[in-house]
């Protein structure tokens, strides 16, 4: 009865609230022996490692920047050609950097925990990425601290698309980490090895255009109707200590020139009024993915 | 019995909350297949020494927190751990009266029908594999029962629980 309840309804989403919150102590207490070696990591080190590090650290930045002048202009660009088409600027929404304190131990769930939760505005769905590309979406929050459901685990799907011929697909969690398979994919449709797919942004739980995996495998059997494909996740699931929360990206009126003064509170506020709509579209829908 | 002591519960919640602290502790991978079941361990030591205390209710609400600390279906563990409690209840005179080896045996078993009762729940929401893997936390906590049942008792009788 207890866990029909808590599995198809809503209702016990309080007292799971209560109880993550009072357990949320013994989380950062586990956490410790963990962050105190890369906190000794960090602190007992060679002058001349460091030397190197800040080095090639420097030198990344360099890279970095020379990039981004391309960007500045890019965005400009953009933004020059919604004007004339008419179409709504839109405004990078939100970000926020959590850190895993733990992961689930399960075998058969990959699931991770972050240290941010409802104080810090995390919502239910919201999309979670690391430095490298897409690791999953919040499925459980709670005060200080939210649970995150990878892309990998076998119950998670994810819109995407073929970044080369734009072919879209829904690529599933297979239950290994590193790896996903995709659905519904045509023998004929245009995939090959080593093609990037990105999340198409439909279903919009995912923004568009963040690198979710790399095509590792294709068979296409004449006799089944669908093709078989595997790709390795861009993510470093299993090796990143730091992850980023994004909140969805705003839709800018361009009557009101104001888009730096927006506060933050109230882009948060914005993001979760967005979100219920969003989460309202997905009940309509027949459950989102 | 001095009644000044107030049979100091609070052991027993601590022992609790070292068992969760235990069980939730970031691994390396190669320990991770290993890991005995402590909530499920400790539960059982208090149910066998204290079936008048500790008993199906609390198995419940210990299992509720551990739902809580996995993120499993709330009642998944708090089920499973209470049937656990249950065959414990029933075979604890015997229990207490085995020898050490038999002792283990038997955890072993509790803890396998638990582990059994929590794969079959998990089942309804997760997609599970077939693995003997699964099992081995089952043999280790038989094999450490000893240890783990003489620290507790030591506790026990430290602070006088009862």
């Amino acid at each position: 009865m207890f866990m029909f309840a808590d599995h198809k309804g809503q209702h016990l989403n309080t007292l799971r609230n209560f109880l993550s919150t009072f357990l949320t102590p013994l989380v950062y207490i586990a956490d410790l022996p963990g962050e105190l070696a890369f906190w000794s990591g960090d602190r007992i080190r060679s002058r001349d490692e460091l030397f190197e590090e800040n080095q090639s650290l420097k030198d990344e930045v360099f890279i970095l920047r020379t990039q981004l002048q391309k960007l500045v202009s890019l965005k400009a660009e953009n933004a020059q050609l919604r004007n004339l088409l008419g179409t709504e600027q839109k405004v990078e929404g939100r970000r926020l950097v959590a850190e895993i304190i733990n992961v689930a131990r399960d075998p058969f769930v990959h699931e991770i925990l972050l240290n941010k939760g409802t104080n810090h505005g995390v919502f239910l769905g919201q999309a979670v990425l690391d430095a490298y590309g897409v690791m999953g979406q919040v499925s459980q929050v709670s005060m200080l601290t939210s649970r995150v459901l990878l892309i990998t685990d076998p119950r998670h799907a994810i819109p995407v698309r073929v970044e080369r011929s734009g072919e879209r697909s829904v690529a599933l969690g297979d239950g290994q980490l590193d790896n996903v398979t995709l659905q519904y994919v045509r023998n004929t449709a245009d995939i090959e090895v080593g093609d990037l797919l990105l999340s198409s942004g439909i279903g919009e739980r995912f923004p568009d255009g963040y690198p979710v995996a790399t095509v590792t495998d294709v068979t296409r059997d004449p006799g089944a109707p669908y093709a078989k494909v595997t790709a390795a996740t861009e993510a470093h699931l299993a090796r990143t200590g730091q992850v980023i929360l994004i909140w969805p990206d705003q839709e800018l009126d361009l009557t009101t020139e104001e888009p730096a003064e927006l506060s933050e509170q109230s882009r948060s506020q914005e993001s979760h009024s967005q979100n219920a709509s969003q989460q309202t579209s997905d009940n309509n829908g027949g459950g989102g993915l | 019995m001095n009644p000044g002591i107030r049979n100091n519960y609070w052991v027993i919640v601590l022992s609790f909350a070292v068992a969760m602290l235990l069980d939730i502790l970031p691994l390396p991978a190669f320990l991770l297949p290993y890991w005995p079941e402590w909530v499920a361990m400790t539960l059982l030591y208090w149910v066998v020494a204290l079936p008048q205390r500790v008993g199906i209710m609390t198995a419940w609400v210990v299992g509720l927190f551990v739902d809580a600390l996995q993120g499993s279906v709330l009642g998944l563990h708090a089920l499973s751990l209470s049937v656990m409690t249950y065959f414990a209840l029933v075979l604890y005179q015997r229990v207490r009266l085995f020898p050490r080896w038999k002792q283990s045996l038997v955890i072993a078993m509790l803890i396998g029908i638990y582990m059994l009762l929590a794969l079959i729940l998990k089942s309804l929401t997760v997609t599970v594999e077939k693995q003997f893997s699964y099992w081995i936390p089952m043999l280790i906590s038989g094999a450490i029962w000893t240890w783990i049942f003489i620290l507790l008792r030591d506790i026990r009788r430290q602070f006088r629980v009862n």
